[in-house]
């Protein structure tokens, strides 16, 4: 169902994770390609937070293979991480509280040690997103609305020019105009900028539509697999994750 | 009034002292979340060092005293720095992610360490200097013959911290570092994803934080003319005060509550009792955590986010 064609430039095979003794993931595969962008969806607690945290090596995978770019990264520091240009939104937002949103988003630009002239024009996409956040600079992380906190997130990982972004249930807690907004701008950024990027979501419909390709996982499991409007049509997931079923 | 206007020279004296120590403190405290006990006895060491550099001086027939007081003071917070940053490395890393009381028995326990191997390597008696810094001038003299002085020394201690807290702020506040540092205290998980090597950010702190205390440790030797190998003890532990009395992960309450110790003790003991300064130091503590659990300008531990 993948696209097999060139190498994706997220790689994953047979990975397995723990938080001491529950095994958060019981050996995922899943391939990110350049230019896509992917939908994870499934219940709480399927894994989907924790296969992002994974990747960034936190935890350590315990067996299984992280391949990004060709390059195998499983066992690289996290910090080492992050200046191969993967960002991430991680899930609760992470915000520096007692930073300004300036240097919220300086931290984004340190990651990948960015020029000035990098800096100036990443903060430029960043305002051109999100106009709110330029009001904003001077203010402390820790007082902005959950909004603006999501829009600092993502524009903080935005910052550090990613190859490959992550956001980590986006529209979470946000109210559906101003969710609306951020789908439309992680919409913007792939087809203007031809960003990657893979996103969980717990709204499986708005995120299906975003996507060009999904993966629903369940207790640490891909179960399913396929393109967005396909993912859409099958019964089982309208029935546990749109119609209102059990969404645990 | 005259006599009291003397007292306050000699407290914020003290106190700058006090407070160079306390950023340690209150700094490690906010990054790695322990008290780092074996701070005081860094402190120490800073003096031996400051000492130890002044005697190799002058045995090479050195007499221009700013030049040699400039090599004292960077020769110093050079290798205590070292000091603090092997410390960090062998008693507190293999630790970080052990129960949350082992760091700061290792923190004891290496702070024994530095006081026997002082004590071993430079003797236990006390070790005078001759006065390095002589004279002063005459502020005011009163109608009863009392004189406010300020010596020169002091005048010495107090710009040296000025300046230095001066710089160190600008590098908490405005270099890559100081906000490594800022991010680690607050996420260390989100610093790490977004590539803040937190080892080594922490290894920073320590190292800052002991190159601090080391100024304080020359600045003792001057100013009191000694050091001793138990000296870190007293030292820490009220610098250590300071720290929580300012609020304990707060860098301007570190120094706030270095000050307000200094001038306690010094009022104590110019007008009640020498004997009981200590008591009076430690019973303001004990108030102000009563009525302010988080100290003067600390902020309470749950922040909404």
């Amino acid at each position: 169902m993948s696209a097999a064609s060139a190498t994706p430039l997220l790689a994953i095979r047979s990975l397995r994770a723990a938080y001491g003794k529950i095994e958060a993931l019981k050996g995922v595969d899943l391939d990110i390609n350049a230019g896509e962008i992917v939908a994870l969806i499934g219940a709480n607690g399927a894994g989907k937070s924790t296969l992002m945290m994974t990747i960034f090596g936190r935890p350590r995978a315990r067996s299984g293979r992280i391949e990004f770019d060709g390059q195998d990264i499983t066992g690289v520091p996290t910090h080492d991480i992050a200046r191969l240009r993967i960002a991430q939104s991680p899930e609760g937002r992470r915000i520096f509280p007692r930073m300004s949103v300036a240097e919220n988003l300086q931290m984004g630009a340190d990651a990948t040690d960015s020029s000035e002239s990098d800096r100036a024009s990443g903060l430029e996409r960043v305002f051109a997103l999100f106009p709110r956040l330029k009001e904003r600079m001077t203010q402390r992380g820790g007082t902005l609305s959950g909004g603006e906190q999501q829009m600092l997130a993502i524009g903080r990982a935005l910052m550090s020019r990613p190859r490959l972004l992550m956001l980590d249930e986006p529209s979470l807690g946000l109210a559906p105009l101003i969710a609306r907004q951020i789908f439309d701008a992680i919409r913007t950024l792939n087809r203007q900028d031809g960003l990657t990027v893979l996103i969980v979501e717990q709204n499986a419909n708005h995120a299906l539509k975003l996507a060009h390709r999904g993966y629903v996982m369940v207790n640490g499991l891909i179960t399913l697999s396929g393109t967005g409007s396909e993912l859409l049509q099958r019964p089982e997931i309208r029935a546990a994750y749109l119609e209102g079923g059990r969404r645990e | 009034m005259d006599y009291f206007a003397q007292q306050l020279i000699n407290g914020l004296v003290l106190g700058s002292i006090y407070g160079l120590i306390a950023i340690g403190y209150t700094m490690v405290y906010g990054i790695v979340g322990m008290i780092n006990f074996a701070h005081g006895d860094i402190f120490m060491i800073g003096g031996f060092i400051a000492l130890i550099t002044f005697l190799i001086l002058i045995s090479f027939g050195l007499t221009a005293i700013p030049l040699i007081l400039l090599v004292m003071l960077l020769v110093s917070m050079a290798i205590t720095a070292l000091y603090g940053w092997t410390v960090e490395r062998i008693a507190y890393r293999p630790l970080r992610h052990s129960f949350r009381l082992a760091p700061m028995l290792s923190a004891i326990g290496m702070s024994f360490v530095l006081t026997n191997y002082s004590q071993v390597a430079q003797g236990a008696r006390v070790k005078p200097v001759p006065p390095i810094i002589t004279g002063g001038h005459t502020l005011h003299e009163g109608a009863d013959g009392f004189v406010v002085q300020l010596s020169n020394i002091q005048i010495i201690v107090v710009v040296t911290t000025v300046v230095l807290l001066a710089i160190f702020t600008w590098l908490v506040s405005s270099t890559r570092l100081g906000r490594d540092m800022r991010a680690c205290e607050q996420d260390q998980t989100m610093a790490s994803l977004l590539g803040v090597d937190v080892d080594r950010t922490i290894s920073m702190t320590f190292v800052i934080g002991a190159a601090l205390a080391a100024v304080a440790g020359m600045m003792y030797l001057l100013y009191y003319g000694l050091v001793d190998f138990f000296m870190g003890f007293v030292a820490g532990i009220k610098a250590f005060t300071a720290a929580v009395l300012g609020g304990i992960g707060s860098l301007p309450g570190a120094m706030l509550g270095g000050l307000l110790i200094g001038l306690i003790e010094t009022l104590w003991s110019a007008y009640f009792s020498v004997e009981y300064k200590d008591v009076a130091a430690f019973s303001i503590l004990i108030v102000v955590l009563i009525f302010l659990p988080t100290g003067l300008l600390g902020r309470p531990e749950v922040e909404k986010v």
